[in-house]
């Protein structure tokens, strides 16, 4: 079986290629979106995939030495995501469908996070952080369904820190060299300053730490407001993530999306490894981010369970939940 | 003291069993994060062992069935607290009869409006920090460690949340009836506030992201 995965939810216009058997990747090309100031317009994302899909689709294609008729199924991440930029991903797949007469598969997004974080790590029962720019999610899989066991209540880990850094005119761009630059700035700080530290239950909000650091600006030396920032709200994380291995005594952590390649983070979970005696597995970086290779992947899996979409009802769904998806390739 | 026999290692204390001055206890030792700042560290684990004793206090004072505080020593992060004899309903839930199903949920529902009307917000309400006494089936509520002192409904209803969502993760099959019942035990001690709570844990669930619902309640509000 080979499926085509295209993916186009937030700043990230990717295609893959995916097959039911090692090595299962065949190809995963992207292109970001990189806005010269401020943040993700949804009209600049809209215009950046729109000009990018057809250079991405045919390096796919070249790249698995394939031709689009030999590809069974398309599969596309519907959502959640940001409509327009949705829109792109989702206009092309339809007609692929169309014109070459393939079948549509709907992928939520997180989900395909998630499967590609087994497939690339190795994980069998894993309890899960979700982390990317627009989610912070605990999650596990149970009776058909990722069940979510604690999540942000308001903006995600990875938007609080793009928009702090943006705020404090340290970007864009907001990663270089592969490191987040609050991180660059945090490793320049070692004060610890008063800011809130909020963990309800499983659950943890990070609008106030954003308010409360924000207010500190000018008033503190920069870098030990990014340290504490940095520190509180990885803390925070950790502690939740503590909470639900507590509750669901797993033995492997599965941590994918964008913030998983933070690499203070990853200090801090192989802390909290040792002391739980668990496993940390890790997305590796290729995949840690948005790309279409996921989406492909998770797209043979549906196929294998006859999970299809017929292309009029393929709407968008920019607010769909990794807990509504039901999973019949598990179990 | 006695020796002690560690019972369980919970998120963020080890729960070791003993005797203090011959009464039988829970010493209640919070730990030092490795991966955590260490100032962060500090002040988390001395000032919730310090809170965490208070809020029990108080609780008990007010007739909740909370487990007494024996001694507590915040330098070291030490709580003692008297030990309570039972089952955690975590464990026990997935092999109850509906009947005693309803009767727990309703309990659980009181303890809960009790410690709310008193103003005192729980912070972890999930089925494995309640217990019940086979004998007399009276059920305690256990680990005041995120507790705080609130009369913001806010509070109030994140208990409730926090609630629905262990009985949604661990016990999805029985989520209903408990949390119906549940309802009705703390309606007797809240009353009329109640409906306010539940409108505001509606509220809550719906700021999660990406929740369909919240979109459509927005043009209708």
């Amino acid at each position: 079986m080979l499926v085509l995965g295209i993916e186009s939810t937030a700043h990230t216009f990717g295609v893959g290629i995916a097959t039911d058997r090692p090595p299962y990747i065949l190809a995963n090309e992207k292109d970001t979106f990189v806005p010269k100031e401020g943040g993700m317009k949804p009209g600049d994302l809209l215009r950046h995939h729109a000009e990018v899909s057809s250079t991405i689709l045919k390096r796919a294609l070249e790249k698995a030495k394939l031709s689009i008729k030999e590809i069974d199924y398309i599969a596309v991440a519907l959502g959640p995501g940001i409509g327009p930029a949705l829109r792109v991903g989702a206009t092309l797949a339809r007609a692929l469908a169309l014109k070459f007469n393939k079948k549509l598969i709907p992928i939520n997004h997180g989900i395909a996070h998630i499967e590609i974080g087994y497939l690339s790590t190795q994980a069998r029962d894993p309890l899960i952080l979700y982390l990317s720019g627009g989610n912070t999610i605990i999650t596990t899989f149970y009776k058909g369904k990722f069940r979510t066991f604690g999540e942000t209540l308001d903006i995600a880990l990875g938007n609080m820190m793009d928009v702090f850094v943006r705020e404090v005119k340290l970007a864009p761009p907001y990663v270089v060299n592969g490191k987040h630059v609050i991180d660059i700035c945090a490793d320049k700080g070692s004060k610890l300053l008063d800011l809130p530290y909020v963990v309800k239950g499983q659950d943890m909000s990070y609008s106030g730490l954003l308010t409360a650091a924000l207010r500190l600006v000018g008033k503190e030396k920069l870098e030990d407001i990014c340290y504490t920032v940095r520190e509180i709200a990885f803390d925070m994380l950790l502690e939740a993530t503590e909470r639900a291995l507590a509750l669901t005594s797993k033995k492997e952590l599965l941590v994918v999306g964008g913030v998983a390649a933070s690499v203070s983070l990853r200090k801090k979970l192989e802390e909290l490894g040792k002391e739980w005696n668990i496993e940390i597995k890790i997305v590796p970086p290729e995949f840690a981010g948005d790309n279409g290779a996921m989406i492909a992947y998770t797209g043979v899996l549906a196929a294998s369970k006859n999970v299809f979409i017929d292309i009029d009802k393929s709407y968008v769904r920019p607010r769909w939940r990794v807990d509504e998806v039901e999973i019949p390739w598990r179990n | 003291m006695e020796k002690l026999k560690l019972l369980k290692r919970g998120a963020e204390s080890n729960i070791y069993e003993g005797y203090f001055l011959g009464i039988h206890a829970i010493f209640k030792q919070r730990i030092r994060k490795s991966y955590r700042n260490p100032e962060i560290d500090h002040k988390i684990n001395y000032e919730r062992t310090i809170l965490e004793a208070k809020l029990i206090y108080t609780a008990l004072k007010n007739n909740i069935n909370v487990p007494a505080v024996l001694y507590i020593d915040p330098e070291n992060y030490l709580l003692v607290l008297e030990y309570i004899e039972g089952y955690v309903l975590k464990d026990i839930i997935n092999y109850l009869d509906s009947e005693s199903l309803k009767k727990l949920g309703k309990e659980i529902g009181k303890i809960a409006g009790k410690l709310h009307s008193i103003g005192i917000a729980h912070g972890d309400l999930t089925t494995n920090n309640l217990i019940e006494n086979p004998v007399t089936n009276e059920i305690f509520l256990i680990d005041f460690g995120l507790a705080k002192r609130s009369d913001d409904e806010e509070d109030l209803a994140t208990d409730i949340h926090v609630f629905l969502r262990s009985l949604e993760s661990v016990h999805s099959d029985y989520k209903d009836i408990i949390y119906e019942s549940f309802l009705k035990g703390y309606e007797e001690i809240m009353g009329s506030k109640t409906s306010q709570i539940v409108n505001i844990v509606k509220d809550i669930r719906m700021r999660g992201r990406y929740i369909e619902e919240r979109r459509k309640n927005k043009f209708n509000n």
